[in-house]
């Protein structure tokens, strides 16, 4: 496309592709931050490396929750070092609960929420019993997709309910409310053997990827997972996403599934 | 453009200290100044352009990189390449040169032109720098040094092109090509160059000895020819093919 071109489309569009503008104002705001600290600092050099740091992918650990979420790079980035800093676990074999994840997202980011873990966790478990305990590299693929395509995930899944809702059949249980409090009915919103016409929720999808400014999965590996099955779960969609190694590759942090573990010592290196 | 913003530190000194700070270094027009550079070259990676300009920043000494620097700023169909030069040109007349003269000679131009060319093999280099060389104590005037520059300029794009037959022709993916094959596109390029005159039917010729059936008649008669001629590397290819593009430079003298 001729506006794909970066010499033919508008300076606005340039500058967005590419964040300058977020990465040029965050390095002024860290220049004043540390002039405090070292109050010999050279301007120059201290920029020189900020833009190296983000040019390598380094530029992620302690910083704040609002910074390494800004940006498709900063949150791959982010997984990364995720992997380098804990990827002995994997090794170890160790399970652990998704409180644990979150406490060490938390030793690299001292805000990080703790929703987009949850969300992780329903993508792992397919939505049922979250206090199961996860596997290293179930987690960090899930967490990696969960995080970059946070966007892109809340609005197929709004597709797929409203895609859902179209096809309820008559025969779902309709719950009454009693007059006591104690009644709790669990709503299991995973229907394995239900979910919806897969070709059907490519195509309410597929617009997402065109003219998106978040970041979405490269069409053809959607078709890859939706047209091979007549039905999906939006859990199943997610969980095919996670697992995909050309997603992987799309995304280019992560090394595959057989590689995950090589390298992890006992010390922490990063 | 919105506008820059300069964020609000968080802490409780006067606001005044760190504007002061960020005037004291001129802060905002580098920033100003680096953005318009961004959005005129459009490089294809602004991050990487990022840190490599400040990184020549930051190494104020040596002009001859600054020249560099800016010159590979951007690709040199552009327009904006032409403004780039000149202002290298600029950059590069600072350089002292006797006592108080201040200017371009060839011994500055040389080093240009051989750090423009520092990812070719050194024959290449040398051979260029007999066409276009200058004797270290003349003075370099504009057109000489654009005219310089943009052969180099081009030349890179013919090396990068030189890698890409290179490993089409390597379809083993051993590393190495097969001399025969090398030589037959060898043969075939300096025919096809061969031609000095614009006539119509030489250059559609020459279009077609380039051409995948051309060639590919070449490449077969070569391949049939069995014999053995042992493998080259990429480097001793792009030496050979690098020999069609030099012999169009013309000499300086």
């Amino acid at each position: 496309m001729a506006s794909d071109d970066r010499f033919s489309m508008t300076t606005e569009k340039y500058l967005a592709r590419h964040q300058v503008l977020v990465y040029m104002e965050d390095a002024v705001a860290q220049l004043l931050e540390h002039r405090e600290e070292n109050s010999k600092i050279n301007p120059i050099k201290f920029l020189c490396e900020y833009f190296n740091s983000v040019r390598d992918g380094n530029h992620t650990m302690f910083r704040e929750y609002s910074y390494i979420h800004a940006t498709p790079h900063n949150r791959a980035s982010f997984v990364r070092l995720f992997w380098k800093c804990y990827r002995q676990i994997g090794k170890k074999g160790d399970l652990l609960s998704i409180q644990e994840y979150h406490s060490l997202l938390s030793l690299l980011c001292s805000d990080f929420p703790f929703e987009p873990v949850q969300k992780t966790a329903k993508i792992i478990l397919l939505d049922d019993a979250l206090d199961c305990l996860i596997s290293f590299s179930d987690f960090i693929y899930a967490f990696q997709v969960q995080f970059y395509f946070e966007e892109f995930i809340e609005k197929s899944h709004e597709m797929y309910q409203s895609l859902h809702q179209t096809q309820r059949s008559p025969r779902d249980p309709v719950v009454v409310p009693s007059g006591s409090d104690d009644t709790k009915v669990h709503q299991n919103s995973h229907h394995p053997g239900d979910g919806v016409d897969a070709t059907q929720y490519f195509r309410a999808i597929y617009p997402l990827c065109d003219r998106s400014n978040f970041s979405t999965p490269p069409v053809n590996v959607l078709k890859e997972i939706l047209f091979n099955i007549p039905r999906v779960s939006f859990y199943g969609f997610l969980m095919a996403i996670a697992k995909s190694e050309r997603i992987n590759e799309h995304i280019g942090r992560l090394p595959s599934k057989a590689e995950l573990l090589e390298g992890a010592d006992a010390d922490l290196t990063v | 453009m919105a506008d820059k913003k300069k964020p609000n530190s968080a802490d409780d000194r006067p606001q005044e200290t760190d504007r002061q700070f960020l005037e004291r270094y001129s802060i905002g027009t580098l920033m100003k100044d680096v953005l318009g550079k961004i959005v005129s070259n459009r490089p294809k990676d602004p991050i990487t352009f990022l840190s490599d300009y400040f990184d020549s920043l930051e190494d104020q000494s040596n002009l001859v990189l600054k020249a560099r620097n800016i010159i590979e700023m951007t690709h040199h169909s552009r327009p904006v390449f032409e403004m780039n030069v000149r202002q290298a040109y600029d950059i590069m007349l600072k350089q002292k040169v006797g006592k108080r003269l201040y200017g371009v000679n060839g011994t500055s131009y040389t080093d240009l032109i051989k750090t423009l060319c520092r990812d070719m093999p050194q024959p290449v280099t040398t051979k260029l720098l007999k066409k276009i060389e200058c004797l270290d104590y003349e003075a370099i005037t504009f057109d000489v040094f654009k005219s310089g520059v943009f052969t180099c300029c081009v030349l890179q794009d013919y090396v990068k092109l030189c890698e890409m037959l290179f490993n089409s022709l390597d379809f083993q993916s051993s590393g190495k090509v097969d001399k025969i094959l090398s030589d037959v596109v060898n043969e075939q390029l300096k025919a096809a160059l061969a031609n000095t005159r614009t006539d119509a039917r030489k250059i559609v010729e020459a279009g077609y000895n380039l051409g995948p059936d051309g060639l590919f008649y070449a490449l077969e008669r070569g391949m049939r020819s069995k014999s053995q001629l042992g493998g080259q590397t990429l480097e001793q290819f792009t030496i050979e093919i690098c020999d069609a593009f030099l012999s169009k430079v013309k000499r300086l003298r």
